[in-house]
């Protein structure tokens, strides 16, 4: 099922939300936090959405996102799998 | 056998002494020239086959260039066009997104397995693989890991990749 407009915009919020805290933040905790309000049948394409934007992030390589972006969102790329395959 | 036909060949024919010495020197130069014809066509077939490792090799590594920026366009093209919502158009950007991964990642997984197979030893002795493709193979073993395309069989698409680096990993003497 494919997310509307407004969902694909919350996602794009999320990935810059977690890129930007800080190097000890619980990864994890912020990623299913950052799902709440999306409906059960759609977290699958919010997150698969989100994985694309954090490997957008490495590929691009930002600088203005600051060396530790790469790395975060590589985590968080694994994160999200994980996320994704535990029924 | 051959004394046995010797012997036969004097025995029936009663031939003249001078046969038997000429009959050997023709059997041995025979052998020689059928062994001569078999080693000029066996490093005929070498050469051959190492010409085609160079084709393949050559190729193998063009395409893992080429799949690489393909795939990274294929990103590009989905997070744009998720601006655009056009469920449509998007539905075929997830498509070119999955195949683009999997064409990329089977490309480098070939030349894993390729370089992983005794086929190279001697050819290419000037080259230096671990140091040229261990920082590539760990890119793809990064991005295979966090894809989420369900794409199946897709655990057994990296196979030669993994293969490859655990025994890169292994200390020197280890190794074959």
């Amino acid at each position: 099922m494919l997310l509307n407009f407004q969902e694909f915009k919350t996602a794009a919020e999320q990935v810059e939300k977690i890129i930007l805290l800080p190097k000890n933040a619980d990864l994890k905790m912020a990623l299913i936090n950052s799902s709440i309000g999306i409906d059960k049948t759609k977290k699958r394409e919010f997150y698969q959405h989100m994985n694309s934007l954090f490997l957008n992030i490495i590929l691009n390589r930002l600088d203005e996102l600051g060396t530790q972006a790469e790395e975060k969102a590589m985590d968080a790329r694994k994160i999200i799998i994980s996320l994704i395959n535990t029924p | 056998m051959f004394q046995f036909c010797n012997e036969c060949i004097n025995h029936y024919t009663n031939a003249p002494s001078w046969i038997t010495p000429l009959a050997q020197s023709i059997s041995a130069f025979a052998a020689i020239f059928v062994f001569f014809v078999a080693w000029k066509n066996l490093r005929g077939l070498k050469r051959a086959q190492s010409l085609q490792a160079q084709m393949n090799l050559i190729n193998l590594e063009n395409d893992i260039v080429i799949n690489y920026t393909k795939w990274k366009l294929a990103y590009y093209n989905y997070t744009s066009e998720t601006e655009k919502a056009n469920p449509e158009k998007l539905q075929l950007v997830i498509i070119e997104k999955s195949s683009a991964f999997e064409v990329y990642v089977s490309s480098a997984d070939k030349l894993a397995a390729l370089i992983g197979s005794d086929f190279l030893i001697g050819q290419f002795e000037n080259r230096d693989w671990q140091n040229e493709y261990s920082v590539i193979f760990k890119k793809v073993q990064q991005i295979h890991l966090t894809e989420d395309s369900i794409i199946p069989g897709k655990d057994q698409m990296i196979r030669n990749i993994n293969q490859l680096l655990t025994m890169w990993a292994k200390p020197k003497d280890e190794k074959k």
